[in-house]
């Protein structure tokens, strides 16, 4: 070997020393509880002190509409037009406006198999009690489910809920909605890489520092043990993803399942489906069309997911696994529990 | 070979060794800024207050928000044993091996394990 190739290898290895140190970019990851459950957000970044900055304004960001839209709280705008329901128009943020034009118009496309106006339903319903309403409960407040009860001025940001005792609940929308809020707000902070997940609701935008997508891992509905099992792998470039499952707030009464995928249309749970986990570009989305198309059932809901270019991974109450074609090759199978 | 090491230096081939071992050990160097493991890791309002690992039994005071509370730990599992809340929904939860337990009233999280595997970034459902 002459000097001359020794001074080649000699600089391929010092490219080699360089390519193969320590990434610039690391990943940042926090946990809080929020919204009533936990949110965590990741970022890839340079700094630990943009990341944490920028990580705490998306917090805040996801506490500011988890705020405006408490179900449980008095001081809610939510609150505030279910009071004022069948009596005078509400008031509210733009924010609030936002969700229920996207709630709207998801109830609007799904043929009302997901509506906002659940609320006076899913009152009759406790899930940690183990209660149930009977057959004239439902039957009763029935009557207060219909979106298309709901009356919006866009000029002057008000809501009016026609009937008295109608009442909103956006507990199927909302943590998507502020996902895909936390996102721009990151990237705001000048983050273009990260993931937030709001209780299994996630948004993803950019690469991890590896240049890899996210694999986010859809949960067993029918897992044995109290440790995660995992049924599939999906690998997400900017993309959402949701899952609405039968195993998430249920109890067993007489030998029958009962969970809080509540059908607007009769007030009990949907029967077809064990789970759905919806993919597109936003998390109110994937969030909300994931309880559109678990109340549908395997068929219907796949013929929705198509004609709105979403992908959708269906699990039906026999195990069976359905999936759209643009699942191909970003979704990987975990050996099979039942 | 011979002709090209004659015409070097000491200097020269100290600093050939250095940067073969260099490049090399590159490689294997990483860095990770996540944690991973089978500890149990207890928050208060966001803020990592107590780390431990999850097969050395012990009970935990923690003071939440609105008050005490103690999470055992015991035979590799967790829970949150007393709170000072309204629902008790965190004590509800029982034991658990991996995952999440919240008392929201008090803003009190524990962790269990990494909550989830390595090759994963997030889990739905």
């Amino acid at each position: 070997m002459n000097k001359y190739s020794l001074i080649v290898l000699t600089s391929l290895m010092l490219t080699a020393l360089l390519s193969c140190s320590a990434q610039k970019e690391s990943m940042y990851k926090k946990s809080m509880p929020l919204m009533d459950t936990i949110v965590s957000i990741t970022v890839v970044c340079e700094s630990k002190d943009q990341a944490e900055k920028a990580m705490e304004q998306a917090f805040a960001a996801i506490d500011h509409i988890g705020n405006l839209i408490n179900f449980y709280s008095d001081t809610s705008e939510l609150s505030a037009i279910n009071r004022n329901a069948g009596i005078s128009e509400t008031k509210v943020s733009p924010e609030t406006f936002g969700i229920i034009e996207e709630a709207i118009y998801v109830a609007d496309t799904s043929g009302g198999s997901f509506d906002p106006t659940i609320g006076p339903i899913m009152r009759l319903w406790d899930f940690v009690d183990k209660k149930m309403p009977s057959v004239t409960e439902v039957r009763h407040a029935l009557p207060l489910v219909n979106y298309r009860d709901i009356i919006m001025d866009r000029k002057t940001l008000t809501i009016l809920l026609r009937k008295k005792g109608m009442m909103l609940d956006l507990g199927g929308i909302a943590k998507g909605y502020a996902a895909d809020i936390a996102v721009l707000s990151l990237i705001k902070k000048g983050i273009s890489s990260g993931l937030v997940s709001i209780a299994g609701d996630i948004r993803t935008f950019g690469l991890k520092p590896d240049k890899s997508p996210w694999t986010i891992g859809i949960k067993n509905p029918r897992q044995t043990g109290d440790r995660d099992e995992i049924i599939a792998k999906v690998r997400l470039i900017e993309k959402a993803i949701s899952t609405s499952g039968d195993y998430e707030r249920y109890f067993i009464a007489e030998g029958k399942r009962f969970h809080h995928l509540i059908d607007p249309k009769t007030g009990f749970p949907a029967a077809t489906c064990r789970s759905v986990s919806v993919v597109t570009d936003k998390a109110v989305y994937t969030d909300a069309f994931s309880t559109a198309i678990f109340v549908l059932g395997p068929e219907q809901g796949m013929k929705l997911a198509k004609d709105l270019g979403m992908d959708v991974l269906i699990i039906d109450s026999n195990g069976t696994v359905h999936s759209t074609d643009g699942l191909k090759g970003k979704l990987s199978f975990e050996k099979s529990s039942s | 070979m011979k002709k090209a090491l004659r015409n070097t230096t000491i200097a020269d081939r100290i600093l050939f060794l250095f940067l073969v071992i260099a490049s090399i050990a590159g490689m294997f160097y990483t860095r990770e800024a996540l944690s991973q493991g089978a500890e149990v890791v207890i928050e208060v309002s966001g803020k990592p207050v107590f780390t431990a690992s999850l097969y050395t039994d012990r009970e935990v005071p923690v003071e939440g928000l609105h008050g005490h509370a103690v999470v055992e730990i015991k035979d590799g599992k967790v829970r949150m044993k007393e709170a000072r809340c309204n629902n008790h929904i965190c004590m509800k939860q029982g034991w658990i091996t991996r995952g999440t337990i919240v008392c929201l009233p008090n803003s009190i999280v524990v962790i269990a394990g990494s909550g989830m595997k390595k090759d994963l970034d997030a889990i739905t459902g």
